[in-house]
């Protein structure tokens, strides 16, 4: 009887502690992984379901944009200058100069109406030739100002000096009283809503929160998926391997928030905003390198805890609203006040925001040292730091 | 030949939970199983052979290296995970041509070398270009063997690799195994099906509550428990004769009689004293034996042995 198990055990051909012979080449290096890592990156996110979900999301601030920045045509519509009936205009005057007792002559009253007439048409006309170029309402206000001073000067051939004085006091008061909406809302026209969606929401909200959330899952999410195994068990250090996968994540981030600020500003063309090409060359830039320091500080707060978005907001609060906002070269630790710097080179939004357009290197040099920054400290906190699917799940 | 993997007082502890306490062993080339329950430190044990953890006291080696952030070493080094994790998004064809490419494999040798290897591993060329996400735990694990095996490396650790395999597809990953093996690949792989471990693995690793039990081959560890029992099954067509005078012969230590079976369940007391009477004692008792299999040789039962 044999009591031997049955042992099917082969023999090794050779001593396994030495180099094989490999029927394949091996050279590892940094180019070769990061097209690896980037085929990862494009093609997980190459599917229908995805690539739909991120259309829609991408149209969303496209389709708030185009409904809320109103169209020019309406804007001309509510907003082109309009003085009312001249017959009506005339009689409330001659009922003032009835008052004061100056009753205008029955000669004078059709003169004074031609001049009103044609002084009034003059100026709606005028306003609607210069809505093309952006009227505001500071425009407005002195084309107003205008007219009426127009009708004044006329009207001297007309009226004697009393009726004159009682006109220019009439003009006076029916000014405040017609233009109230003038003088409360200076500074705010039919563009500024595209501006503020542009830079407030979607350039200082949106893309920074996109970007932090992204990079800070790279490695959290391989950790929950249990798939970090994979890729740490490569020929590649593991601070390598960090890099490669902040450069590959955020060449697709660059390309997705490309397409989605195309869209805004295609968004921005059909609403007939002007000057977009002096701002989309300044504002990509401006973006291109947001990208990298957003995603280089994502990448490094999602090494320094699980809770990252958390800690991103508090840093939020801390260095970009708090430090950033103190007007001493501290603000120059804030990643936003280089941005702003980068952005205020335009003039529409130098108009608005009235950001110091300090040089361009500075602000590029300190954006691109702290992507570096950022990304070299999660790369080095990566290579010390030991991941257990299971102890770090519980956590 | 040198051991491939050497272990000194090896350490891992998480916080206050102790994954592996002071181990030390050899791992020779060849095919080596480690057994173990669940929490006995296998998959640490694992983790750190594969650079993933660092042992918190003591040294472990791979080929005379350290793994812990060792790329060069990593190189030799093949590791296919335990549990069902691939990514669900990606197709198989992407996902080796990438790893492929991080174990830097040129241009469209990676491509070739994936297809070669899905081919090897067995995965039928209709599910190449589906999503992993559709697969099942048998696909998801011969993807998962393929991604080991794609830089040839001299070592595979494999966890649990059989998990999910149906019989067929266990008996075609085990002639693999056994190929490469032949080919000079050492091969270290955990598994809780023992009778797998049994036929395939020389070399046994058994592990309990971060502790090594026992290692060695098969038939050291045996050796060594040649003073415990042994348990013999004998089907016959008189058992109580065969019990009475194997009894009377002062060689048993008890017996239990299964009279539907005609079946006789013995623990003799010398293993060794026993095997040198068995056929005398045999043609004493003139009983016909159709059968005899000993309880006690088997991988489950020097792992019941040791781990209890």
């Amino acid at each position: 009887m044999s009591q031997e198990t049955p042992m099917s055990e082969p023999v090794p051909s050779q001593d396994t502690s030495t180099l094989r012979q490999r029927t394949i080449r091996l050279d590892p290096t940094f180019f070769r992984a990061l097209s690896g890592v980037w085929l990862f990156t494009w093609r997980s996110q190459a599917n229908w379901r995805r690539l739909s979900l991120s259309l829609l999301g991408m149209l969303s601030l496209p389709v708030l944009m185009f409904l809320t920045v109103p169209s020019l045509s309406s804007w001309e519509r509510s907003h082109r200058v309009q003085m009312g009936n001249p017959a009506r205009y005339l009689g409330t005057f001659a009922g003032r100069l009835d008052l004061a007792t100056l009753p205008l002559q029955q000669d004078q009253h059709p003169q004074l109406l031609r001049i009103v007439t044609e002084e009034f048409r003059r100026i709606e006309t005028e306003s609607a030739g210069t809505q093309g170029r952006e009227s505001t309402t500071e425009r407005q206000r002195r084309q107003v100002e205008a007219c009426n001073e127009r009708i004044l000067q006329r009207a001297q051939a007309v009226l004697d000096e009393r009726q004159l004085a009682q006109l220019q006091s009439y003009q006076r008061k029916n000014r405040v009283e017609r233009s109230p909406t003038v003088t409360r809302q200076r500074g705010w026209d039919r563009t500024t809503p595209f501006y503020h969606l542009l830079i407030d929401l979607y350039f200082f909200i949106i893309l920074p929160l996109n970007c932090v959330g992204t990079c800070g899952a790279l490695i959290r999410d391989e950790l929950a998926a249990n798939t970090l195994s994979f890729l740490t068990t490569r020929p590649l250090s593991r601070a390598r391997l960090m890099v490669i996968k902040y450069l590959s994540q955020t060449a697709w981030l660059q390309i997705v928030l490309l397409i989605q600020t195309l869209f805004l500003f295609a968004a921005a063309g059909l609403r007939q905003i002007p000057a977009l090409g002096e701002l989309v060359p300044v504002f990509l830039g401006a973006q291109f390198l947001a990208v990298w320091a957003w995603a280089g500080l994502g990448l490094f707060l999602g090494q320094v805890a699980k809770n990252y978005m958390a800690l991103a907001l508090v840093y939020g609060v801390i260095v970009e609203m708090g430090i950033g906002r103190i007007p001493t070269n501290i603000n120059t630790l804030s990643l936003m006040f280089h941005l702003k710097t980068l952005l205020g080179h335009n003039e529409a939004l130098q108009g608005i925001y009235e950001w110091p357009a300090i040089g361009v290197g500075g602000p590029v040099g300190a954006l691109v040292l702290g992507a570096a920054m950022f990304a070299t400290l999660a790369a080095l906190l990566f290579t010390f730091k030991e991941y257990h699917h299971t102890t770090e799940m519980q956590k | 030949m040198s051991a491939i993997v050497q272990a000194r007082e090896l350490s891992r502890w998480y916080g206050i939970v102790m994954g592996l306490n002071n181990v030390s062993f050899e791992i020779a080339p060849g095919l080596t199983g480690v057994v173990g329950p669940n929490g006995a430190g296998k998959s640490t044990l694992i983790q750190i052979i594969t650079g993933q953890l660092q042992p918190s006291s003591g040294e472990l080696t791979v080929f005379d290296e350290v793994p812990w952030n060792n790329p060069w070493l990593i190189e030799r080094i093949g590791y296919c995970p335990e549990g069902e994790a691939v990514p669900k998004e990606l197709r198989p064809l992407d996902w080796l041509t990438g790893l492929a490419r991080m174990s830097g494999i040129t241009g469209d040798a990676a491509a070739r070398r994936c297809e070669s290897i899905l081919d090897k591993v067995g995965l039928p060329r209709e599910h190449w270009f589906k999503r992993m996400g559709q697969y099942s735990k048998g696909m998801k694990q011969r993807v998962k063997l393929a991604q080991g095996l794609l830089h040839e490396p001299d070592l595979l650790v494999l966890d649990e690799p059989m998990n999910g395999l149906d019989p067929m597809g266990r008996q075609e990953v085990a002639t693999m195994l056994k190929e490469l093996v032949a080919g000079g690949v050492s091969i270290i792989m955990s598994s809780h099906i023992l009778a797998e471990l049994e036929s395939l693995c020389k070399n046994i690793l058994v592990l309990n509550w971060g502790r090594v039990l026992a290692s060695g081959s098969q038939k050291e560890i045996r050796g060594d428990l040649k003073n415990w029992s042994e348990e013999l099954s004998i089907q016959c067509d008189a058992p109580e004769t065969l019990a009475r005078h194997l009894f009377e012969a002062g060689v048993l230590l008890g017996f239990d009689i299964d009279p539907v079976d005609n079946r006789l369940e013995i623990r003799v007391k010398d293993a060794e004293a026993f095997y040198a009477r068995w056929t005398e004692l045999l043609l004493e008792s003139q009983v016909t034996v159709q059968s005899i299999q000993s309880q006690s040789r088997s991988l489950r039962n020097i792992f019941d042995k040791v781990t209890t």
